[in-house]
């Protein structure tokens, strides 16, 4: 492990960096040394080494994006560049106000590439934007920062996929999504990190009447600690986690999904399916809380784990923080095993028991690729899934 | 001709409360070849649905005596799925619901499970396949579409076993009270289904409990089974006359000493 000193962090800087960014590392640096680890119920990361720095970190050099006329999607390097007014009004404005926890301070002291997604105002795209990757040196660990910004009233499906590539010790990974009023983005992540441990850090904020819907496929083959987290700031905002997570071989992925209702009348809601296989551990720590007056809001979230082996272990949590009478919330909860006399129908028709199990698997995650609208995306995710799934046997 | 033979089948099934063990079947002997059609009729209680599950290989039952042959081969040792890929097919007295495969999803991985792995059916043959099957058991397009009986109504899930007989094309059946729960509309067209299969390469073992399933669906051979074995055979006549005794005159006749819970047939 290397040093987390000043002159480290200058080794990150991107290609004529701002000195207003270059002082927001210094704060994160200083933050970084009295802030804690984030909290995850029931997972140990503590030898993952998460927020540790492994080896001299090459920012690569900013690539033009093929950005249309429509919309600005380049990298974060670039972005600094060209789009710094623009950067400057998110960056740490909006969806992460605060260093809460060492890992947060960390990647924002040492972020070392990211990608910046633009939106103008009333821009609709019926195409959706894929991202394939995150723009980093060959051999550096991704320490990134990312942005979408939805300005008002536009509309969008973005797709955010990892290819899979050279495995690092570590990734770290932080995202800010912005919503501004009436925007609508449809959003799909498929994560499949091959480091062997990944920190995630996705904060959504949304405004008046606008709409998020967030798809998740935690299909990743390492440790993963995620947080995604989803503020309705605005009144009538809506927001839809889907998240559906494999886990296999000695794997552990530690998830903690939070919508908070801040503002009257807007809708939460969290769904959260998990399998877990072989001896690997998969935890959901699902958060509603609803902040006093926001009233007529509703929260709803559900959490349910599959265990496909007495090797495996997993936790299901919902966790209801309310502050507000007039609210409807509800959550429900489960850790099941495979059912054997399921098993057993299926197999009773020629099945053999892991093709068996796969269909299983497939109906219990898949509804979520099923509600995927874009047929593109939905494929790419079942695509994943399945070669997740391939794993096992 | 195939040949599926029962001998000396004794079956024991655990307690899941108690945990002790008890012996259902004590001795079912029993030949069947593909052409037939054989109809087990038997009082309630009495091990007919302990039979198919054994055949079939389910693992909740123990065979402690005697031998289940497919061709001269033994399948004890078979599990379930491989029994299935030989040529048997259960059509179940109670089918798991499971929620997320549907049904056409699970058809599919059916007929592939007894193809060369790198040779999955044709989509195009498939839906022409299933398109006839729905349309022989008067089921609509969207119940292939649904999950997999998930709130299938008694009646719709007897119909999706007997759709997935017609996909599946086994060579032995085994039907174990098809014909409950049924109203007469629906018992003639799970019939029609039944018959569509029937031929020289099929052979048919129907369980059931009453004798109204035999008019749509001729029996060569019935047995009558009570106490956990076969204490009976012959023609179809054997089922008028039960229908005019009840099970507790032949009871008496053979002087076999069984409680019938339920006598009527
Ligand atoms: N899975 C099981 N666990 C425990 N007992 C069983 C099980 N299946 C059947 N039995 C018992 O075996 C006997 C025969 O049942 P079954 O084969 O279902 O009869 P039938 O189909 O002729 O009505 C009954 O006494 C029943 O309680
Ligand atoms: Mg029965």
């Amino acid at each position: 492990m290397l040093k987390t000193t000043t002159e480290s962090l200058l080794t990150t800087r991107f290609p004529n960096e701002p000195a207003w960014f270059t002082d927001l590392r210094k704060q994160a640096l200083q933050k970084l040394r009295v802030t804690k680890d984030p909290r995850f119920a029931k997972v140990n990361y503590i030898n993952w080494g998460l927020g540790e720095l492994q080896a001299p970190v090459q920012p690569k050099r900013p690539i033009n994006k093929p950005s249309s006329d429509a919309y600005i999607y380049c990298s974060l390097a670039e972005a600094l560049q060209q789009h710094e007014k623009l950067l400057k009004t998110y960056f740490m404005k909006r969806a992460i106000t605060d260093w809460a926890d060492r890992l947060i301070s960390f990647s924002t002291a040492y972020m070392n590439c990211g990608n910046f997604i633009y939106l103008p105002a009333n821009t609709k795209l019926t195409a959706p934007i894929f991202v394939n990757q995150i723009e980093h040196g060959p051999h550096a660990a991704e320490v990134s920062h990312n942005f979408i910004i939805m300005d008002r009233g536009a509309q969008a499906t973005i797709c955010v996929m990892d290819e899979a590539r050279q495995p690092t010790e570590t990734k770290h990974r932080v995202s800010e999504i912005v919503l501004e009023e009436n925007s609508q983005l449809n959003l799909v992540n498929i994560d499949a990190f091959t480091s062997k441990a990944a920190y995630i850090n996705r904060q959504a904020w949304i405004g008046e009447n606008a709409k998020l819907t967030w798809t998740i496929g935690s299909f990743s083959s390492g440790n993963v600690l995620a947080e995604m987290n989803a503020e309705l700031v605005g009144r009538r905002s809506v927001a839809t986690i889907n998240n559906g997570a494999i886990t296999v071989g000695k794997q552990t992925q530690g998830m903690n999904t939070q919508v908070t209702n801040f503002a009257p009348h807007s809708i939460g809601n969290i769904r959260q399916r998990g399998v877990i296989m072989d001896q690997s551990r998969l935890v959901f720590n699902g958060i509603g809380k609803i902040i006093h007056g926001a009233h007529g809001t509703i929260a709803q979230q559900e959490n349910r784990v599959l265990m496909l082996s007495d090797q495996a272990s997993g936790d299901a949590n919902p966790i209801l923080l309310i502050d507000e009478n007039d609210v409807v919330a509800g959550h429900a909860a489960s850790v099941g095993r495979l059912d054997k006399k399921q098993l057993y129908y299926l197999m009773s028709r020629g099945l053999s028991k892991p093709i068996a199990k796969k269909l299983v698997v497939r109906g219990f995650i898949g509804t979520f690729a099923k509600e995927i609208t874009h047929s593109q995306i939905r494929k790419k995710f079942q695509d994943v899934l399945e070669r997740k799934l391939a794993h096992d046997n | 001709m195939e040949t599926l033979e029962i001998k000396d089948l004794h079956v024991s099934v655990k307690d899941d409360d108690t945990q002790k063990s008890k012996e259902i079947l004590t001795g079912v002997n029993l030949v069947m070849h593909t052409g037939e059609v054989h109809a087990i009729m038997g009082p309630n209680g009495t091990g007919k649905s302990t039979l198919s599950e054994t055949i079939m290989g389910n693992p909740h039952y123990q065979v402690t005596q005697g031998d289940i042959l497919l061709n001269n081969e033994s399948l004890l040792e078979k599990p379930v799925d491989a029994r299935a890929r030989a040529g048997l097919f259960l059509a179940m007295q109670y089918p798991a619901e499971i929620k997320g495969i549907t049904n056409m999803d699970f058809l599919r991985a059916a007929i592939n499970a007894r193809r060369p792995e790198k040779q999955p059916i044709a989509i195009k043959d498939f839906l022409a396949q299933l398109d006839e099957a729905l349309s022989i058991l008067n089921m609509t397009e969207d119940m292939a579409a649904r999950y997999l009986n998930e709130g299938f109504s008694g009646g719709e899930r007897k119909r999706n076993e007997i759709l997935q007989l017609l996909m599946i094309k086994p060579t032995f059946a085994i039907l174990d009270e098809l014909d409950s729960g049924l109203d007469i509309d629906a018992l003639q067209v799970v019939s029609k289904g039944v018959n569509h299969v029937m031929g020289p390469n099929f052979g048919t073992l129907m369980i059931t409990h009453y004798k109204r399933i035999l008019k749509y669906i001729h029996p060569d051979q019935v047995h009558v089974m009570m106490g956990g074995r076969i204490v009976k055979s012959g023609d179809a006549k054997l089922a008028d006359r039960l229908e005019d005794e009840g099970y507790a005159g032949l009871r008496d006749e053979l002087g076999i000493h069984v409680n019938l819970v339920d006598s009527e047939v």
